[in-house]
């Protein structure tokens, strides 16, 4: 409720101003809502696997501290039924659990720039926080419609000496509720490596939530779906959750 | 002039006919010479612009590098199977060998064979060859040769492994690093099993798990095991049109032999060599059926038609000396034909038969109405010939407005068919008169040896259903043209619906083995043969080259020199771990194992087995099924517990007792441990890596022969043909990188290019020139438009019924569209020449007469092109197709249009 009613507010006065806002004000309000404080959610991944076979996975995922500590843990298919993973310190601490041998090993740092269980997301896209506010300066390209949405396309470059994940992200921010419908990712060839499209976007418990998420590996000509099936940001986490104990539950 | 000459020509077939047979006779024999030096090439590329600079490259890499022209054998069976295959047939390919079915001397065909990994090469020189990160990843392997240090060094080694980002597994090379890695580790697993079972291993066994282990499987090995590869490197190249199918045969002669000795497996030739040779044998063979067909159909047609056997007999022999003297004057001019312009027979054979058709029928009508020989001659030649001669350059215009395009398959298919028509309407005019001579004055001596009289009676041989059709349609012209109206509105949008297919894999020949190879080539090994080339002039220039192609987005893998050839700074990068590497092996001691090393030992086997089933679960997910299948084949699936795993045989064998567990350990160390210390250090060579002490096996594969110029090959990350945005941006970023870029996806995206923009050029110029020379031939703007007017109606038609019987454009049949303006505009041309001469309501007798010689020369033309529906190539039957719908389109409007026309201007008069 009170982030619907910032954005609400922030709207009202921006609009009332009859001023754009700046590209900073507008990835400051797009961390916001895309770092909710917790969630607990279920959802699917489906992924083209190397010989070209459909593969789905179905799991559970935690989140806190706005994404800065999550869990997930997969429940279908078979083969990796109960295998799991902890992100810590926005996926610079990773750890995963292996059902079948019991044991948990820690995955190295740089492991975050590493795709993430066969998807097109690294760990990194998916470990929140506030990457685009610290590690890349923004300025608004223009304004335009996509999808009948009137959206900014914002431009970030990566600040050298923060390692941003990319050294350019192209952003389309929808204006009524800066919510993100893409992400164009470039390397440092200035090519377009990965895009991400978010779609069916329902309000949550007043958050903006993309139920569908697909990115497209454009080098590897390979595409990864996630949906959320369920979803809530009312969860609390137990104390000790994120936790290499947990992790073996 | 055109008068005098026909009545010349007339005169001279029936008063100096033994000349003129003579003269026939002796053209034939000198253009049957001359057509002995046309030849055929099998490459795409041959149909671009001449000086086009992909084309230019491409046949530089034949002719230059030995890799580019192959042959490639494909063996299926068992692993242990087709490599007792490849081992026998390597050595008998080298001998001189002799063509199956063939009276030649033995020749050598084939250089060399490569079908196993020089490990030579790799066992001097194996560590420089490593990344410098897979030396630090893998480097604690190499400690310790003992079977205990070994086995914790190993697993260390995994556990690390993974979490490397250089390791990821997120492409296809390093899915295959993990596979080798996999594989060695399962082949050691192997030796230690069966020396745990029988108490002994032979020297040979334990050196090839130690070789696996360290250098990875030297047999070009399918990912299921299940096929095998062998390279062929030929004493000829692609460029040597006769030798591809001469030397492809040899080389398939004696692979046959070799299958003999190895029942259990299935093998075959494929690339570009074999393809060629299968493209170009089947293609030819696919177009004499396609003639003999043709042939046999038209004779049966004709002899229908004209109630007469020697009516078929003498449009066919003067159509085959009409398309010999074609073949001789092309040889001269267009000594190699391509793909494209190899089909030129079988279109003459379509078209060129119309010429005998219109001569036949009148000179046999002028005899029926009694005329003596010389004046049935004269009048037959004069009537026809001027709808042959207009006929027959408005058809070789056309063609001939081809050759403004600026690729070879249209350009030189143009002029090819424009001289062989022009040769066939002079053969018609010269031969068929002196044949029709020859003919009657043998009747006429029948009849008189048998005192019948001379003169044969009158037979009514028109079309009258076709005349009352074209009476129906005079007396009611608006309703015909309003229906003509709305079909064509109709088939018009349908037209505009059609699409284009660009996957020209749907143009080769079907079940053909070669091409059929390359898919198990590429459903085995996941190896495109569809790649791209980059020739460069030095290893840092190739080196270079591969560096940005990698960091293309199109582009999967990069393959050349310089995974042989690291640069310098990478060698010194390397050469301190390499030392490393040395240093700890020179230290390291193998003591003999005791009891005190079993617990151990067993706990590093199962811990093994642990870090593989963790690696299998992280290759699930990863989606590298490649890797989790090899996993599965080494620990079992997650989903069934293992009961057959090289681990639950091992741990099948631990109940042997401590005591001979840890002897048979010991035997196990003692076969390899020596091996595995003396290969590492004899790996550990830090000796700089250089052009020359490269092996030739290597240096041929990247090299042209004189050592100057370098060849990187590019693999593609999609699939050009089914994407044709791909493989435009694939050839698009390869031109970024070089401008020297050339291969299969390069060629077939500039092909497309140009000749969709030729073909349209072509078909406007056509059309202009069209009506250019029937204005001329009508000295009327009007006749000259209405003649014209049934050929766009055909043209939308074509277009319009391809897309509602479910066919696209392609490569093949897009040619059909500027083919078919040439060819169309025959129908209207006749049947206006006719209606002018018949003057007002007369399309009873001009579509009765003059329309069943249309209906004749349409079935005919139909015919010869439907007969290439016989052929493997489904690129011709394509073309077939669209020609039969445009063909058939345009005797239909000629038919409904010009009468409708006629009733019209009629009236108006």
């Amino acid at each position: 409720m009170k982030v619907k009613l910032f954005i609400m507010v922030i709207a009202s006065i921006s609009l009332l101003s009859g001023q754009t806002p700046t590209a900073e004000q507008i990835v400051d309000r797009v961390t916001t809502i895309m770092s909710p404080e917790s969630s607990y959610s279920k959802g699917s991944q489906t992924i083209i696997t190397s010989s070209g076979k459909e593969r789905v996975f179905q799991f559970e995922s935690w989140a806190a501290e706005k994404g800065k500590s999550s869990l997930t843990r997969y429940s279908k298919p078979a083969a990796i039924r109960g295998q799991a993973f902890l992100m810590l310190n926005n996926a610079d601490d990773i750890w995963s659990y292996f059902p079948r041998t019991k044991r948990v090993r820690k995955l190295a740092s740089h492991a975050k720039k590493q795709k993430m269980q066969g998807s097109d997301f690294t760990y990194e896209d998916m470990g929140g926080g506030d990457v685009f506010q610290k590690k890349f300066v923004s300025s608004i390209l223009l304004e335009e419609t996509r999808n009948e949405e009137l959206v900014w396309k914002i431009e970030m470059i990566g600040i050298p000496d923060q390692e941003p994940p990319y050294p350019k992200i192209i952003m389309w921010v929808r204006q009524s509720d800066y919510y993100p419908l893409a992400l164009d990712y470039y390397n440092d060839k200035d090519f377009n490596t990965k895009s991400l499209v978010m779609s069916d976007i329902q309000i949550i418990e007043d958050y903006p939530t993309a139920m569908t998420m697909v990115m497209t590996d454009n080098k590897e000509r390979s595409s990864t779906t996630m949906r959320t099936l369920e979803i809530t940001y009312a969860w609390q986490p137990p104390k000790g959750f994120f936790s290499e104990r947990n992790l073996k539950k | 002039m055109r008068e005098q000459l026909i009545k010349k020509l007339a005169d001279l077939a029936v008063n100096k006919t033994k000349l003129m047979l003579w003269i026939i006779a002796g053209v034939t024999v000198i253009t049957i010479i001359l057509s002995g030096g046309m030849s055929m090439t099998p490459k795409w590329s041959d149909m671009l612009p001449e000086g086009d600079k992909r084309t230019i490259e491409f046949d530089r890499i034949l002719e230059e590098f030995q890799s580019a022209s192959s042959i490639i054998v494909v063996a299926q069976g068992n692993e242990a199977d087709i490599k007792a295959f490849a081992n026998d047939l390597a050595p008998r390919v080298l001998d001189s060998l002799t063509i199956p079915g063939k009276d030649t001397e033995p020749a050598v065909y084939v250089r060399r064979v490569d079908y196993k990994a020089d490990l030579d090469f790799m066992k001097e020189h194996g560590f420089m060859l490593m990344k410098e990160d897979d030396l630090k990843n893998l480097k604690d392997i190499f400690q310790e040769p003992g079977l205990t240090g070994l086995l914790t060094n190993i697993n260390n080694s995994f556990e690390k492994e993974f979490i490397q980002p250089e390791e990821s597994m997120s492409t296809r090379e390093e899915e295959d690093g993990a596979l080798i890695f996999l594989n060695g580790i399962n082949s050691w697993l192997g030796a230690l099993e069966q020396t745990l079972k029988t108490g002994s291993i032979s020297t040979p066994t334990a050196e090839a798990a130690v070789d696996k282990l360290l250098l990875g499987e030297p047999y070009f090995l399918s990912y299921d095991r299940e096929a095998l590869i062998m390279n062929l490197i030929p004493t000829f190249s692609m460029m040597d049109a006769y030798l591809i199918v001469d030397g492809t045969d040899a080389v398939q002669g004696v692979l046959n032999e070799v299958l003999k000795d190895h029942p259990n497996v299935q093998a075959g030739l494929s690339g570009a060599i074999a393809v060629g040779r299968d493209e170009m044998y089947y293609s030819s063979q696919g177009l004499e059926i396609s003639m003999l067909l043709s042939m046999f159909a038209i004779g049966a047609l004709l002899f229908m038609a004209f109630k007469m056997a020697s009516a078929p007999v003498m449009a066919l022999a003067n159509l085959i000396i009409g398309i010999i003297w074609a073949a001789g004057i092309v040889a001269v001019v267009v000594p190699v034909l391509n793909i494209m312009t190899a089909m030129f027979m079988v279109i003459l054979i379509g078209l060129g038969i119309d010429f005998s058709i219109h001569v036949i029928s009148t000179f046999t009508e002028m005899r029926a109405k009694g005329l003596p020989l010389e004046e049935a001659t004269l009048a037959g030649l004069e009537k026809s010939g001027k709808g042959v001669s207009t006929g027959a350059i408005t058809t070789s215009v056309a063609f001939l407005a081809l050759m403004i395009g600026d690729s070879r398959a249209m350009s030189e298919l143009g002029l090819v068919t424009a001289i062989g028509l022009l040769a066939v309407m002079v053969s018609s005019f010269v031969v068929l008169p002196v044949f029709m001579v020859v003919r009657e004055r043998r009747k006429e001596k029948r009849r008189a040896k048998k005192g019948l009289p001379l003169k044969t009676e009158a037979r009514d041989l028109a079309f009258g259903s076709l005349g009352q059709a074209g009476q129906l349609i005079q007396r009611n012209p608006w309703v015909s043209l309003g229906a003509v109206v709305i079909v064509t509105v109709l088939l018009a949008f349908s037209a505009r619906e059609i699409t284009f297919n660009h996957n020209m894999m749907d143009l080769e020949a079907e079940g053909l083995p070669s091409i059929m190879l390359q898919d198990t080539v590429q459903d085995k090994f996941d190896l495109s043969m569809d790649f791209a080339y980059l020739v460069s002039e030095s290893v840092d220039e190739s080196r270079e080259l591969r560096k940005q192609a990698k960091e293309l987005p199109s582009v999967a893998s990069v393959d050349d020199i310089s995974t042989y050839l690291p640069s310098a700074e990478e060698q010194n990068k390397r050469a301190p771990h390499i030392k490393e590497i040395h240093a700890l092996m020179e230290q390291a001691s193998i003591t003999p194992i005791g009891a005190k090393d079993l617990e151990l030992i067993l706990l590093e086997i199962e811990r093994l087995e642990m870090n593989v089933m963790e690696f299998q679960s992280m290759a699930f997910l990863g989606g590298q099924d490649k890797v989790y299948n090899r996993c599965t084949e080494i620990v079992g699936s997650a989903e069934e517990p293992p009961d057959n795993t090289i681990f639950t045989q091992l741990y099948g064998l631990y109940d042997q007792g401590p005591s001979v567990l840890t002897s048979k350990l010991g035997v196990f160390q003692d076969s390899y441990a020596d091996y595995f210390t003396s290969s590492v250090l004899k790996m550990a060579n830090t000796s700089p890596l250089s052009l020359e002490i490269l092996p030739e096996s290597i240096v041929d594969r990247y090299a042209s022969k004189d050592r100057s110029l370098f060849l990187t090959t590019v693999l593609p990350s999609g699939n050009i043909w089914q994407d044709k945005a791909f493989m435009e941006q694939f050839s698009i970023e390869l031109e970024e990188v070089s401008d020297r870029s050339t291969g299969m996806p390069v060629i077939m995206r500039a092909l497309f290019d140009i000749i969709g923009r030729d073909g349209r050029n072509a078909a406007m110029l056509t059309l202009v020139l069209i009506y250019l020379i029937l204005l001329f031939d009508f000295r009327s703007f009007k006749y000259a438009l209405i003649a014209m007017l049934p050929l766009a109606a055909g043209a939308v038609w074509m277009i319009g019924l391809m897309q509602v019987f479910g066919f696209q454009l392609d490569m093949m049949n897009v040619m059909a569209l500027p083919l078919i303006l040439g060819i169309g505009i025959d129908d209207g041309v006749h049947v206006v020449h006719r209606w002018r001469l018949e003057g007002p309501r007369s399309a009873f007798i001009v579509l009765s007469s003059t329309g069943k010689a249309v209906f004749l020369t349409s079935l005919t033309t139909i015919l010869a092109f439907g007969s290439m529906m016989f052929s493997p190539f489904r690129g011709y039957a394509s073309l077939s197709w669209a020609l039969i719908f445009g063909v058939g389109a345009c005797f239909l409007t000629t038919m409904i249009i010009l009468p409708a026309f006629m009733g019209l201007i009629d009236k108006r008069k």
